[in-house]
């Protein structure tokens, strides 16, 4: 379970990468189509985006839900079939205001931490 | 050899999936089905580049896919807390109704808007036991009842005698009171089980 002892970065971790992993999946699924292992293996490789490989699931369910991604079955060369998840046009303008809205709100949060470490 | 550890591996495969099936009750079931069909595509998926008899990596494979809980939390599973009086519905099942009808009827308002337990072990939980009792109930009658009422054939019982109205045979009128016990104790067993694979996997 999640610990709330202060030093732990845990809690607020968990509480960011809730909204951001969702715009991650967005992002990388903006060069093709991807299958769920490939996803889950760059976010978790990248600064653990996500905090599990299997969290990677509920959050796909999600953006599916919202229209923001397509899956499908597509043959493999290397065993069973795969699913592939592929970004919708929705999924692109979404992607598009995060992008616009995450700049802002990054500069904001340095912006304070900076005059901060100044006093 | 070889084969044996496969199977174990298939095991470890099988075990994580039921804890992640139990940790996702309360998600709602199309997307709960939608989630365990991805996580395990992910572990088949993986499961390729390594033997089928590799234990070692398939552990290391599932550690990586990550705890049950967290996947739930994801998902945004109710968590566990949210039905804190589960521990006393499978006792108030088993005991209520010899004590009290009123026991029974409490671990009724425990037991269906728990999100613990599936729809599923609900239904047996509230029918199965009080059918098992019912049948515990006429087989002692019959046991008991039957060879003492008709002291003279004590030692014919089992040629059977009849009482109030019960007629039967020792041997049926035992394993009656044996499957009707079984009836009742089992499925609160049940969801006591299914309680604690929960409390351990969240």
């Amino acid at each position: 379970m999640h610990c709330m002892e202060p030093g732990n970065d845990v809690n607020w971790l968990g509480q960011v990468r809730k909204g951001v992993a969702e715009q991650c999946v967005l992002a990388l699924l903006t060069s093709g189509e991807k299958y769920g292992v490939e996803l889950a293996r760059e976010l978790t490789a990248r600064g653990r985006i996500i905090g599990s490989e299997g969290t990677l699931y509920p959050l796909l369910a999600r953006l599916r839900r919202n229209g923001l991604v397509e899956t499908w079955w597509q043959e493999s060369n290397a065993g069973p079939p795969r699913r592939y998840y592929h970004l919708t046009g929705d999924g692109e303008l979404a992607l598009a205001s995060f992008k616009k809205q995450w700049r802002g709100f990054r500069d904001a949060v340095d912006e304070i931490l900076n005059e901060g470490s100044q006093e | 050899m070889s084969r044996q550890s496969a199977g174990e591996a298939d095991k470890l495969v099988r075990r994580y999936l039921t804890q992640l099936d139990a940790a996702l009750q309360g998600v709602e079931a199309s997307r709960r089905q939608e989630i365990l069909a991805e996580v395990h595509e992910h572990i088949e998926e993986e499961r390729t580049e390594l033997d089928p008899d590799d234990t070692a990596g398939v552990r290391a494979l599932l550690s990586r896919v990550g705890e049950p809980a967290a996947i739930a939390a994801e998902a945004d599973a109710p968590p566990l807390g949210s039905g804190r009086w589960d521990a006393w519905a499978p006792w108030l099942i088993i005991f209520g109704p010899i004590a009290s009808g009123l026991g029974w009827i409490a671990g009724m308002l425990i037991l269906w808007p728990s999100p613990t337990w599936s729809q599923r072990d609900k239904v047996i939980a509230t029918v199965v036991p009080l059918a098992g009792l019912v049948a515990l109930f006429f087989g002692l009658v019959a046991a008991l009842g039957g060879p003492a009422a008709c002291a003279g054939h004590a030692l014919h019982a089992t040629a059977g005698c009849a009482t109030k109205g019960i007629t039967l045979p020792l041997g049926v009128a035992i394993l009656l009171a044996v499957a009707g016990l079984a009836a009742h104790l089992l499925p609160p067993i049940h969801l006591m089980r299914t309680r604690r694979q929960r409390s351990t996997s969240a």
